[in-house]
């Protein structure tokens, strides 16, 4: 078509301005929304609070988008086990299942929503992937003076059994031991080689191919998806374009391009999450030196010990959240401490006055130690869905008292199933059972 | 009927044939526009009824918008556009219809390019030029000067220059 100028769009839009619709397509709106109005009560309802949307309000915005790899890791477990047929992609897989290294880079911006209310956040990223050493990323955020700066280095290593976070600015070494299962699970699921986990979560699902073209000079394949179920759920109608590119000669991406967005408030405000894998180095040589964290003088070290993975666990995070919260969490998942930094409990409060007034190194390791029962809760489920024991956490509507009422269910075996009550005792109860008390869940 | 349904019908009284010209002209389709009427009185009264609404007029006239927009995303095959060699040039002494708009390949383009601003940007640029309110007004319904809102239209405009002027040029992935 022809070149659209200025002229063009101010006098369209004049011409769009008077535009009216029907006086009976008015009537017939009005009408309609007037006798919905007097027969319309809905019950109370409350939108769910999106994991990355409260993530982006945090003023503690480091620890924050440090906690949004942890999530991601954690909600991507449920779909990197799955494996599944393809031709061109299952290629794709099995070469890189055969790398032993790869070094790449990882950008994430985020744009869109009320800028009174967000902000507005750009994170860079180089991961370095071993079978043999591990993973170690360096994250970098842009500044509000337009400067990169590096926060955080983290390094995971199964071998040690021990997940390490340093913060440079703050002079601050956080090393977390983790447990067999842990470790287990990491090399299981290959957490940290995040191209590996993609393909084969995308094999599950239906994607398109994408015709050949050329990207730096190399002929590449594209693959899209735009199932918005299939990617982390970032809030209310997600939409999701999701395309890999892949070498042609050497069968490995090349890049991974992600646009996802979704509403964030209940005025349909949305932000769009823009994601980017590339400049991937396949087989690169790795030193076992890059996976030795560096230990500098003056710095403040804190070892962070989880609690074993099990029900009692779970149940000590719940009544945390309870003495927070005065309620259960929505998602079980969420181990950001904004809820509780916004709750005005008598344990949230006292928190808020343990805080107030803390560096921004000393505060987070504050906040390391008070995350440590929900994190155990929270890993505990994601456990249960690793080794696919069907849980289900009704935290949104079921509330401390609802003593009769499924907080919280996991498969134990054919024949039963362990339930944590919204009183937070458990039983084991027969599957039959638990259909007819999950009938009666508050709506 | 409580209190949150009263002020809704009080709404709908004093807004509800604004609102419906403005989802009308967002979407070009009557039908649609009476379709999100409904919606957007659902997402007030369920909001409503949990959380008390400042501005409510404000509130509702952004849900509305992003609706429109939300709606125009998820229809592509309903906006339909004749290229601009092939359209008769606007009159602004004629009164346009749904027929001759929802033809205009450059409106559906430029729709399409203020679909893909958020916030405070899109619906200023929205209020000034396709429901035509003064600054000021804009200003107090955004919680912004009247400055502000002059360089955030001025800013959408330039946008929509560059961007429509880019021929062939893909927009809105998402």
């Amino acid at each position: 078509m022809s070149k659209i100028s200025e002229e063009d769009i101010r006098r369209n839009l004049e011409f769009l301005s008077q535009l009216q619709p029907s006086a009976q397509s008015t009537d017939r709106a009005v009408q309609c929304v007037r006798r919905m109005l007097a027969e319309y009560e809905q019950p109370p309802k409350t939108k769910n609070a999106n994991v990355w949307s409260i993530i982006m309000k945090s003023p503690i915005t480091k620890l924050a988008v440090a906690a949004v790899v942890i999530i991601a890791c954690l909600i991507g477990l449920s779909f990197w086990r799955t494996t599944g047929s393809g031709i061109a992609l299952a290629d794709v897989l099995a070469q890189i299942e055969k790398v032993k290294s790869v070094r790449w880079q990882w950008s994430y911006k985020v744009t869109g929503g009320d800028p009174n209310t967000y902000d507005y956040n750009e994170t860079r990223v180089t991961w370095l992937t071993s079978q043999e050493y591990g993973s170690k990323s360096t994250w970098e955020w842009l500044d509000p003076n337009g400067e990169w700066s590096q926060y955080v280095e983290r390094y995971l290593l199964p071998q040690k059994k021990t997940e390490i976070v340093i913060y440079p600015t703050e002079k601050i070494y956080i090393c977390q031991e983790l447990e067999d299962a842990d470790v287990e699970q990491i090399k299981e699921d290959n957490i940290a080689r995040d191209p590996l986990g993609i393909l084969k979560g995308i094999l599950e699902t239906k994607y398109e191919s994408l015709s050949k073209s050329t990207m730096d000079g190399v002929e590449v394949a594209g693959f899209r998806i735009t199932d918005p179920n299939w990617f982390i759920n970032l809030g209310e109608n997600q939409q999701v374009d999701y395309k890999i590119w892949v070498d042609v000669k050497t069968l490995l991406p090349v890049r991974f391009d992600v646009l996802a967005s979704a509403e964030v408030d209940e005025m349909g405000d949305r932000l769009t999450h823009h994601v980017v894998m590339h400049d991937f180095q396949w087989d690169v040589p790795v030193d076992a030196a890059e996976f030795e964290p560096p230990i500098s003088d003056g710095y403040t070290f804190k070892v962070i010990k989880l609690p074993p993975s099990n029900e009692e666990t779970a149940i000590q995070g719940l009544k945390v959240w309870v003495e927070l919260l005065d309620k259960y969490p929505e998602k079980i998942s969420d181990v950001t401490p904004q809820l509780a930094l916004k709750s005005k409990t008598p344990a949230a409060l006292r928190l808020q006055e343990e805080i107030k007034g803390l560096t921004e190194g000393e505060t987070i390791i504050k906040l390391a130690d008070f995350l440590v029962p929900i994190r155990g809760v929270a890993r505990f489920y994601v456990l249960l869905v690793h080794d696919k024991k069907d849980p289900a956490y009704y935290g949104k509507t079921v509330t401390p008292k609802n003593a009769d009422k499924v907080l919280m269910r996991w498969k134990v075996s054919d024949n039963e199933y362990r339930v944590i009550f919204g009183d937070l005792h458990a039983e084991t109860v027969s599957p039959e059972k638990l259909a007819e008390l999950e009938a009666a869940l508050p709506k | 009927m409580t209190d949150c349904h009263k002020q809704l019908l009080e709404l709908l009284d004093r807004s509800g044939a604004k609102l419906h010209a403005l989802l009308t002209r967002l979407t070009l389709h009557e039908d649609v526009a009476e379709e999100l009427m409904q919606e957007l009185f659902i997402k007030l009264s369920d909001v409503a009824t949990t959380k008390k609404i400042s501005n409510l007029d404000s509130y509702a006239y952004r849900t509305a918008v992003n609706l429109a927009f939300d709606w125009r995303r998820s229809n592509k095959s309903r906006q339909i556009g004749v290229p601009l060699d092939e359209v008769a040039e606007p009159v602004s002494s004629d009164f346009p219809t749904l027929d001759t708009l929802i033809q205009n390949e450059v409106i559906q383009k430029i729709l399409t390019a203020v679909g893909c601003l958020n916030g405070a940007a899109r619906e200023a640029f929205v209020m000034r030029y396709i429901q035509q309110e003064s600054y000021e007004f804009i200003a107090g319904q955004l919680d912004k000067t009247p400055h502000q809102i002059r360089a955030l239209c001025s800013r959408v405009t330039n946008y929509l220059r560059d961007t429509l002027s880019s021929v062939g040029e893909e927009m809105c992935d998402v």
